[in-house]
């Protein structure tokens, strides 16, 4: 009986490592065939405020390039990620910016990240931040930590996690003040109709 | 000194003369130097900036990704990289590049918020200070913290919780948002060099390497994007690159076409050599001359003042002519007879030259001290060293059957030709009413269009200032500047509301002058009492907003934002087009928009040290002003040589006479141009001086006929007509259309004068016989 045990045990080694995660084949997964969205819960911690605050809303991805976050609480607010460029949109308050993205800004840096992240660009991903992966046996850990950072100041961390077998169903970004925001994602959605959405919402950013 | 000593003398020193001109000549090209000169000291010192200052050390590089696409960013990541590696240049910046300017908002501005809120405080703190707008301040706050600039808004908050450091630039965000029309086909970049943009031969190994790098990284990268250029170093390189090309050329071309002239009338090499050599000598210490008052002498002056060998080959031909294959006394002789006639030639074109000068155009000195000096001294050489270089062994030149046939023909039917010429002469005085000035200085580089086009092209796709309008503040310290220019943004608004302005760009937000500092710092804590702090920190509360961190306003303690600190920080870059500080005085460049000229204008107009300033304007009134100018010069100098002439001949008759063929070959030239329908510039009237000192020398020569032997002065008069004609024909050939303007104007009218003289002068006495 034992020695069975030992030899399942020995056996099941191999398979083990078969299943461990690394990061290429996370963001394999993550790499959507057309496009992808996500819905999110956001909580941000921040010195200046005296609560925490919580937004939620989607994430949309395209590859090779396009990444749009449409919040829909506590207000409507929309903020794409086109190549290099970055348009935000408030209709609330009749908003509207377009300028370049720059990922020194910590809180450009994690829109930068999810569109890493949702178009599965390892590469860009790589030429920002330093990648720590971390597989443990249920679930994966990706730590990045950005590259660039004015000096006398902490990198912006950017902390996703998910299951085994699974996209990051969490995302922490830790910025350089001590402020933070953490994410539960749920599980990415496909197809041509997210895709159609996203153009639908690009065109209406875009038109303000 | 025996003839031999004298010229191996000459001849030795001559290599000697034009090494030193050479070598110690300081050559110009810019052209701008050329033709503008300011009328004051703020248009001199903008005159120098616009030639050696920032504004001339830097391009415009615009890639085009092509319609509905973007420039790749790693693309311009790396090709920017390449680009401040080139040896020279010291800096380039995306031209909607905002990065270190929004970091020095945190770093620098946000400790300044209580001195550099508003131009006009009490009319701000009025707005701000209410209980409404201090809930509204305290929403926005929360929405800026939780904006994509969350971040510098934390930074700015923390030090200004009112973010009035931030209230100057909600302005400018919105001017760059209404004004920033670049399509985002595009991607536009300054790149700044080191040395001037008047550095031609730098500055043209730097746009080589521009297009180097940029077509390298597009083929690694396989885009098909395309790159444009623009800025004072370009147009300058253009410049000296067709001038130089244009010099090369005419005078190669214009060497070998006298060559063989000077073999075809004179059928000798020797002969040639000794006339060349004379030339060389007179250009040489011209050049020097010039370059001693001058401090410089411009590549135009030497293009335009070659044009001298015309002028002053005239005074050895006549010997030549006269005294070829004649021994040396009676070289002596002849040459001691027709010299005062030459000297009278001399002095006329010299009074022609003088009123150029005195025309004001800043180029024409020069021109008018090259070509005075080579007057002078090709006369003295003529008079004191060329008998002593020819030698008796030089064939005699014997006439040309046109020579001998035009003076008797004329004579022959001379009052059926005289009345010819009348009435071409009334025709052509009918035609002057419609003679056109040229008003625009533009219209004379026509060749340049074409990098006139591309400038406007490129500056279409960045904010649409116009380039040669702004207003221009001065002031002898920079506190002074800064007071006056508030005092034109209070004027600028009114004009603004008024609607005769689309918008202006000035330095506030960036800087304001340190009383308005003090006074806004007082202000602010005047009217900040407790009920006010009471409403932020309600206000803050009831956002959720920390008021521990946030409901102390300390404004009590910043301090002034000197000029200083702010040229030290990113922000100079910003600035460093609108601002220019010289140890006596400070110019301000207040850029505008869209705008009527005459309602600015009058505005601005009893505030003192202040400026509306259009540089087309100032170069189309200088245009003007040269025009008006050099008439009355011209004419001034026409009236003297007609005295210098009556002086001699103690006869007006023989004055008018002698001064007719140079008077009607100009009407008949202002006739043609008036019937063509030519504009006119000052150019026209350069060649139009120049033609008629030549053909003055012609009435001269013809009149007094001093050798006695009137075909021999006829055909001395010939060759110089012709060397004249084809050393000015020549110049047809330049790219540079100024240059045609003379070719065309000279060439025509040393052919008329040349003509008309037999017609219209009666010489003394005719014979058949040679000197020798």
């Amino acid at each position: 009986m034992i020695k069975k045990i030992a030899v399942v045990f020995l056996l099941s080694f191999p398979v083990a490592s078969f299943a461990q995660e690394s990061v290429d084949s996370v963001m394999a997964r993550m790499k959507p065939d057309i496009a992808v969205k996500i819905a999110y819960q956001e909580i941000r911690y921040m010195g200046l405020f005296d609560d925490e605050w919580h937004g939620n809303g989607y994430l949309y991805a395209e590859i090779p390039d396009v990444m749009l976050k449409q919040q829909l609480q506590p207000e409507v607010e929309m903020m794409a990620a086109e190549g290099s460029q970055l348009s935000y949109s408030k209709p609330a308050t009749q908003t509207f910016h377009q300028l370049q993205i720059d990922e020194s800004n910590p809180m450009m840096a994690s829109l930068s990240a999810f569109k890493g992240m949702m178009t599965g660009n390892l590469v860009y991903l790589r030429q920002l931040y330093d990648l720590k992966f971390i597989a443990s046996e249920h679930s994966w850990t990706l730590e990045m930590m950005a590259k660039d950072h004015d000096e006398g100041e902490a990198p912006v961390r950017i902390i996703m996690q998910g299951l085994n077998e699974q996209a990051a169903n969490k995302m922490a970004v830790i910025l350089p003040d001590g402020d933070r925001s953490s994410y539960v994602l749920s599980q990415p959605e496909q197809g041509l109709a997210i895709k159609a959405k996203l153009a639908e919402l690009l065109q209406t950013l875009k038109g303000h | 000194m025996r003839p031999s000593l004298a010229s191996l003398f000459f001849f030795l020193c001559l290599p000697l003369l034009i090494a030193v001109a050479v070598f110690t000549t300081h050559f110009q090209t810019n052209i701008s130097a050329f033709v503008i000169a300011g009328d004051n000291a703020e248009e001199i010192l903008l005159a120098s900036e616009i030639q050696s200052g920032t504004l001339s050390r830097r391009y415009i590089l615009s890639i085009d990704a092509g319609e509905g696409k973007q420039v790749s960013a790693a693309f311009i990541q790396t090709w920017l990289s390449q680009l401040k590696s080139i040896s020279g240049v010291v800096d380039v910046w995306a031209t909607d590049e905002n990065r270190g300017a929004l970091a020095a908002l945190a770093s620098l501005y946000a400790q300044h918020g209580a001195q550099l809120y508003s131009r006009t405080p009490e009319q701000t703190l009025a707005e701000i200070l209410t209980e409404s707008a201090l809930a509204e301040r305290a929403a926005g706050l929360k929405q800026a913290l939780l904006s994509p600039q969350g971040q510098m808004i934390k930074k700015i908050a923390v030090q200004d919780p009112l973010l009035l450091s931030l209230n100057g630039f909600k302005n400018i965000a919105a001017q760059f948002n209404n004004q920033n029309n670049s399509p985002s086909q595009y991607a536009n970049f300054i790149l700044e060099t080191q040395m001037s943009g008047m550095d031609v031969p730098e500055q043209i190994q730097i746009q080589a390497q521009i297009n180097m790098t940029f077509a390298t990284q597009k083929e690694q990268s396989q885009q098909v994007y395309q790159l444009d250029m623009t800025g004072i170093p370009l147009f300058a390189a253009a410049t000296q690159s067709m001038m130089e090309t244009d010099i090369k050329f005419v005078s190669i071309i214009s060497t070998v076409a006298l060559t063989l002239l000077f073999l075809f009338i004179f059928r000798s090499f020797r002969v040639m050599f000794w006339v060349f050599s004379l030339l060389m000598t007179v250009m040489a210490v011209a050049v020097i001359i010039t370059n001693l008052i001058f401090g410089s002498v411009h590549g135009m002056t030497i293009a335009i003042g070659s044009t001298l060998i015309g002028v002053c080959i005239d005074y050895p031909i006549h010997v030549l002519v006269h005294a070829q294959g004649m021994e040396l006394e009676q070289r002596l002789t002849v040459i001691k007879k027709i010299f005062p006639s030459l000297l009278m030639g001399a002095l006329t074109t010299l009074i022609g030259y003088v009123a150029l000068g005195l025309s004001g155009y800043p180029g024409f000195q020069q021109v008018a001290v090259y070509t005075g000096t080579g007057i002078i001294v090709s006369l003295l050489l003529t008079r004191y060293l060329f008998p002593k270089l020819m030698t008796a062994k030089a064939k005699a030149v014997a006439p040309f059957r046109f020579i001998a046939f035009w003076p008797v023909f004329c004579q022959r039917y001379r009052w059926g030709l005289i009345s010819a010429v009348l009435v071409l002469s009334v025709a052509g005085i009918v035609q002057l009413d419609r003679l056109q000035w040229m008003q625009d200085l533009q219209q004379l580089t026509p060749e340049l269009d074409y990098l006139k086009v591309q400038d406007k092209k490129i500056r279409e796709r960045l904010v649409s200032m116009e380039p040669g309008r702004f207003v221009l503040v001065s002031g002898d310290s920079i506190e002074a500047t800064l007071q006056r220019a508030e005092q034109v943004y209070l004027r600028l608004d009114q004009v603004k509301q008024a609607g005769d302005l689309e918008d202006y760009f000035g330095l506030y937000p960036w800087v304001l002058s340190q009383q308005q500092q003090l006074i806004n710092q007082q202000t602010l804590l005047t009217a900040l009492t407790q009920k006010q702090r009471d409403f932020w920190r309600d206000a803050l509360q009831a956002q959720g907003l920390s008021v521990q961190r946030l409901g102390e306003l300390d404004y009590s303690q910043s301090e002034i934002l000197t000029v200083q600190q702010v040229l030290q920080s990113p922000v100079a870059k910003l600035m460093s087009n609108q601002l220019v500080l010289a140890e006596q005085q400070n110019l301000l460049i207040i850029w505008l928009t869209a705008h009527q000229p005459e309602a600015l204008q009058a505005a601005l107009t009893d505030i003192p040290h202040v400026h509306y300033f259009s540089q087309r304007d100032m170069l189309n009134r200088m245009a003007v002003d040269y025009q008006q100018r050099a008439q009355v010069t011209l004419l001034a100098g026409l009236a003297l040589i007609a005295c210098l002439l009556w002086l001699r001949y103690k006869s007006i008759l023989l004055t008018l006479q002698t001064l007719s063929p140079a008077f009607l070959a100009a009407l008949l030239i202002l006739a043609l141009w008036a019937w063509t329908g030519e504009a006119i510039s000052f150019l026209h009237l350069v060649g139009f001086l120049l033609a008629v000192a030549i053909c003055v020398d012609y009435g001269i020569f013809y009149q007094e006929n001093r050798s006695g032997h009137l075909t021999l002065t006829y055909q001395a008069m010939a060759a110089s007509m012709l060397t004249s004609a084809l050393v000015f024909g020549c110049l047809i050939f330049a790219q540079t259309s100024m240059l045609q303007t003379l070719a065309k104007v000279v060439s025509c009218g040393v052919v008329l004068g040349f003509l008309l003289c037999p017609i219209l002068i009666k010489p003394k006495q005719i014979s058949s016989v040679p000197l020798n």
